[in-house]
């Protein structure tokens, strides 16, 4: 995974974004909603209370203004004035309708105040035309001792025993007609938004504060009725015939068992507290979609961020191939752990790879070795045939005649003279003596030429000994400035032998004036070297596959659709340029080999990537190597059979 | 249980039986007894009053019972409730008229129920003897013939008394307070006129209601109008107001009480009892006109309590004897209603109405009453039978003289 596009195309911004902002939005929306539900219900049950809060309120005020009419009354009955008038008639006479006069009954314009006696015979009243109050039932209740309180017919009388030593002796009885109930209730109005009526149970209505809350209670005659409309909902039209919401709510009036209160409240005059409602829920709702951002803000600065400082890190190390275990291990406790992890991967990342450049330097380094060998083998073979092609018969021969005419000139001493001159044995002595003088020096020459091939053997074991010895690795980076030049030259002295007896061309098109590199000219040789020998194999394996398609007398074969001309005088070409550029200094090795699948190309220098049964250490050390030293390394194939092209490039500046 | 109250259950029994003895050997069975009314309060604020005076005419009847009878006839004793409530009180007598046996009612406390009863008295002929109403309208009013006799005080003479008791003490500058009724104005009368005659200047009138709960403000004003003294009018309840309002001054401000009799009508020393301040150390003295302590006539005065011991054996000693004067004063008219019945030897109303007016003698309990009525007096008792009085420490009504300096109170 390129952690560079990854983080480019999908970061965590963005991956919150996509993935958690809308889940968390739609979670969001769903909490919104089941606020404003329970808002709502909330805002409706706060109607509720309000109204049921102002339920009690009228009825306590109602129970206290009634609570006025029997105090008015108590303050009455008690008055010792009526008592004295009770008992002297100059008093009642003098005093009385004076007092009576000028009572003023709390709450009540109009209402009737009358004195009876024990037996409730009228005395005085403070109006003309309310003479008498007849009622043996309130009567005999009151002058039994007991306080009574009636509403009836719309008229409601407060009637009290006048007391003189714990008995009753006189009657005071006040009465309301429903003509001033508006005045006694009206002052009632709490609220412009809430109504109220008072009911009676079971005579009915006796008091709306408002002529529509009067339609709804009248209209509504069962619910007057009903102890269960209690917090009920009703839908009514008003006057104008749109539907209006009442919430109403019913509550005793303390201290008068049979009478209600029912407060009513328009759902729609408080459409403002909705509105209300809902503007605070959205605000809330962006306050919340600002948390939001905020959020995912923050956890990209807590994590993105940091993420981002590695990736730059990293691609640093990349860049400069130095694999540092230095990610700073600061910040919330998973990026630091994260950047721990990293930090020892990396350097058990590091001590891997360099245990596997160790192996492969030692690969390198063997295979150096057995190259050497193997040249130093090719160069012992043809010294060994030289000697062996030395004229031994030869020397035997001439040995032999030299032999002979050394025994026909021993068995002829006697006389030498007649016999070199006279016999024609003799006188071929001395031609035979000089044919062999010829041949031996023609001989001479032959053992001198093969001598001097045998030295030339010699000398070029010596070479590459002495190059072996002068490329040693070390098994430590050792950087000098090398000819890239002298590099290829070496390569080929040390794979000549071997190229030759493969009846592989090299060829070497070495650029002068090369600038020299600053690099380890061991490990660039083991470099060069492993690219030759895998030229080589790679022409190897291309004469393979030319002699089986030989064999299978097909003209034309196709294998993984790679096209092989069959052709029995294959190319075994290499070619060497060195390469000069503005900034980069390097080389190419072509080949006319087997070529690369195209597919292939792209993990040739993967770790382990190889169809030879090699360990396919060549390749991955060569890149590793080209990478540490800031250089490329690409290959390039036309296809299978069509060759190969390795190009390395280092900067100037190496 | 000691000797004397084991003597007194059994004198109780030997009366009793005296009593049934007499009633079935000597009255003849098929006469049905004259009966007398007492309308009277006999639950409410002079309740005591009402009971007073029906145990004094319990005994005089009993008495009279025990003698025979009058007319061959034995009395009874009809009684009502009128609780100081003037409606009451005429209803009741409108009952009583409706009785025909019924010769005359004996009616107490107040002088408001009295006055509201006499029209019904005299449309109904009723005789009306008053043996607890001092208003002197009651007696003074403008029906003829007249149908109300007292035994009784009479706020004329009432104030005259009153006024002269308090500068016999040395008080110079009474202020009166008085209840809002016709008995408060009746003695507004005599004690005014009392005073303009004794020269006196008064502090001021203040009035009252029945029912009134605090008096401090009257109190108040008339101590700032210079009264030395206060003459008080009222009934218990009242009275105990007037008392306790009194006692809520700090001592050096107080000044003395002296009213009229009305308070003992009442249990006045048992509701003063809670006071912060101890009834003996407020100054009040108050009008009596007899007392089983101090006699005029001891024989008599004995011979009664004997038997009201006996009728009403809860009664250790004469000191138990409460509101005296209610007992003796319908002790004395009783006796008188029967000298009348004799006079007149006939139940009719307006006869017996007559020969009340020519009784020549009777030895009463308060007196020895020489033509107690007369065509022009019906008041049986005049200033001279008025005596001052105390509650002493248990309660016990006993007669004071007066005197300015506290400490130099004494009795008789």
């Amino acid at each position: 995974m390129n952690i560079r596009e990854d983080s480019s195309q999908k970061t965590i911004v963005f991956t919150v974004m996509v993935r958690v902002v809308p889940a968390a939005a739609l979670l969001l929306i769903l909490i919104w909603l089941g606020i404003r539900y329970l808002s709502l219900g909330s805002l409706e049950k706060k109607f509720q209370s309000t109204l049921a809060a102002r339920s009690e309120m009228v009825a306590s005020a109602v129970g206290e203004k009634l609570d006025d009419l029997r105090r008015y009354t108590h303050f009455l009955s008690s008055n010792d004035l009526i008592i004295n008038s009770l008992i002297d008639q100059t008093a009642r006479e003098n005093y009385l309708p004076a007092f009576f006069q000028s009572l003023e009954v709390p709450g009540v314009d109009n209402a009737n105040v009358s004195l009876s006696d024990y037996r409730g015979r009228y005395i005085i009243s403070n109006s003309s035309d309310y003479r008498d109050f007849q009622d043996s039932d309130i009567q005999s209740e009151v002058m039994a001792g007991n306080n009574v309180f009636r509403i009836k017919e719309n008229i409601i009388d407060v009637a009290m025993p006048v007391f003189y030593i714990d008995l009753p002796e006189g009657m005071i009885v006040l009465s309301v007609t429903n003509s001033d109930f508006s005045k006694l209730f009206s002052m009632l109005t709490l609220d412009t938004t809430v109504e109220y009526a008072i009911i009676l149970e079971p005579n009915g209505l006796i008091y709306a504060s408002e002529t529509l809350f009067y339609k709804e209670i009248t209209n509504l005659p069962e619910t007057i009725q009903n102890q269960n409309i209690t917090k009920s909902r009703q839908k009514q039209k008003s006057d104008n015939g749109e539907d209006e919401e009442w919430l109403k709510n019913r509550v005793n009036v303390p201290g008068y068992e049979n009478l209600h209160i029912i407060c009513g409240m328009k759902k729609d005059s408080h459409r403002g507290e909705y509105s209300r409602m809902d503007r605070f829920l959205v605000a809330a709702m962006m306050l919340d979609l600002a948390a939001l951002i905020l959020g995912i803000y923050m956890s990209s600065r807590l994590t993105g961020k940091p993420l981002s400082v590695f990736v730059k890190l990293i691609d640093s190390a990349r860049q400069s191939r130095k694999y540092m275990a230095d990610l700073p291990e600061t910040g919330p406790h998973e990026i630091r752990s994260l950047a721990s992890a990293f930090n020892s991967l990396i350097m058990e990342l590091e001590k891997a790879r360099a245990e596997s450049m160790n192996t492969a330097i030692e690969a390198g380094r063997a295979q150096l070795s057995a190259m050497v060998l193997h040249n130093i083998g090719n160069a012992v073979t043809p010294l060994n045939i030289q000697i062996n092609r030395m004229d031994i018969k030869e020397i035997s021969t001439i040995q032999e005649y030299l032999q002979k005419c050394y025994m026909d000139l021993e068995n002829n001493m006697n006389n030498l003279s007649e016999y070199v001159q006279t016999d024609p044995r003799g006188r071929q002595v001395f031609e035979y003596l000089e044919e062999l003088i010829v041949t031996l020096k023609e001989a001479g020459e032959r053992q001198k030429e093969k001598i001097e091939s045998a030295s030339g053997a010699v000398s070029y074991i010596s070479e590459i000994l002495s190059l072996q010895h002068h490329y040693a690795a070390t098994g430590k980076e050792i950087r000098e400035l090398v000819s890239i030049n002298s590099i290829m030259e070496t390569a080929w002295k040390i794979n000549r032998s071997a190229l030759e007896k493969s009846g592989i061309n090299l060829q070497m098109d070495l650029q002068p004036d090369m600038p020299k590199l600053f690099i380890d000219k061991s490990r660039l040789l083991q470099v060069v070297i492993n690219i030759l020998k895998n030229s080589c194999e790679a022409i190897e394996q291309l004469e393979i596959e030319s002699i089986k398609y030989h064999d299978s007398q097909d003209n034309l074969k196709k294998e993984n659709n790679i096209q092989i001309v069959k052709d029995s005088n294959i190319q075994k070409n290499i070619k060497i340029t060195t390469l000069i550029d503005r900034n980069k200094i390097g080389f190419t090795v072509k080949d006319s080999g087997i070529g690369i699948n195209l597919p292939s190309l792209e993990s040739l220098f993967e770790f382990g990537a190889s169809d030879k049964g090699s360990s396919g250490m060549g390749l991955y050390y060569c890149k590793m190597f080209v990478e540490v030293n800031n250089g490329t390394i690409e290959m390039t194939s036309q296809g299978l059979g069509k060759g190969a092209v390795i190009t390395i490039l280092f900067p100037k500046a190496i | 249980m000691n000797i004397f109250q084991s003597d007194i259950k059994l004198s109780n029994i030997i009366y009793m039986i005296l009593i049934l003895f007499i009633h079935f050997t000597t009255v003849n069975a098929s006469e049905s007894p004259i009966l007398i009314g007492l309308d009277a309060d006999m639950s409410s604020g002079s309740a005591r009053a009402g009971i007073a005076i029906e145990r004094g005419a319990m005994i005089a009847i009993d008495e009279i019972n025990l003698a025979g009878g009058v007319l061959g006839r034995q009395l009874e004793l009809k009684v009502k409730d009128h609780r100081g409530n003037p409606a009451r009180g005429v209803d009741n007598m409108n009952q009583f008229a409706g009785m025909d046996s019924v010769v005359a009612v004996l009616g107490g406390l107040h002088t408001p129920v009295a006055m509201s009863e006499l029209d019904t008295i005299h449309k109904h002929n009723m005789i009306f003897l008053v043996p607890w109403a001092a208003g002197t309208p009651v007696i003074e009013n403008s029906y003829k013939p007249n149908y109300a006799f007292r035994v009784s005080v009479r706020d004329e003479y009432a104030g005259g008394f009153l006024i002269k008791k308090i500068i016999e003490a040395g008080y110079r500058n009474p202020a009166l307070l008085l209840e809002q009724t016709g008995w408060g104005r009746s003695n507004k009368t005599s004690m005014t006129s009392a005073m303009n005659r004794n020269g006196l200047t008064s502090a001021g009138i203040y009035w009252f209601n029945w029912g009134v709960n605090d008096l401090g403000e009257q109190i108040h004003a008339a101590k700032n109008a210079g009264a030395d003294v206060l003459l008080l009018v009222a009934n218990c309840p009242e009275g105990v107001v007037a008392v306790k309002s009194m006692s809520l001054l700090p001592e050096t401000e107080r000044i003395p009480i002296v009213s009229h009799w009305g308070i003992t009508g009442g249990n006045f020393f048992e509701m003063t009892k809670e006071f912060a301040v101890p009834l003996s150390e407020i100054n009040f003295y108050f009008l009596q006109t007899y007392s089983f302590l101090k006699p005029v006539f001891s024989e008599r005065n004995d011979r009664l309590i004997r038997m009201y011991q006996k009728k009403y054996p809860e009664t250790l000693s004469a000191d138990n004897i409460f509101s005296p004067a209610g007992t003796a004063h319908a002790y004395d008219l009783v006796h008188l209603l029967k000298k009348a019945l004799e006079i007149a030897g006939t139940t009719d109303r307006s006869s017996v109405r007559d020969a009340l007016e020519k009784i020549p003698f009777h030895e009463g309990l308060l007196k020895n009453y020489v033509y107690p009525f007369r065509e022009d007096m019906h008041d049986a008792l005049n200033e001279d039978d008025f005596i001052l009085a105390k509650y002493n420490d248990a309660g016990v009504i006993v007669p004071y003289i007066f005197r300015k300096i506290l400490n130099h109170d004494s009795k008789f």
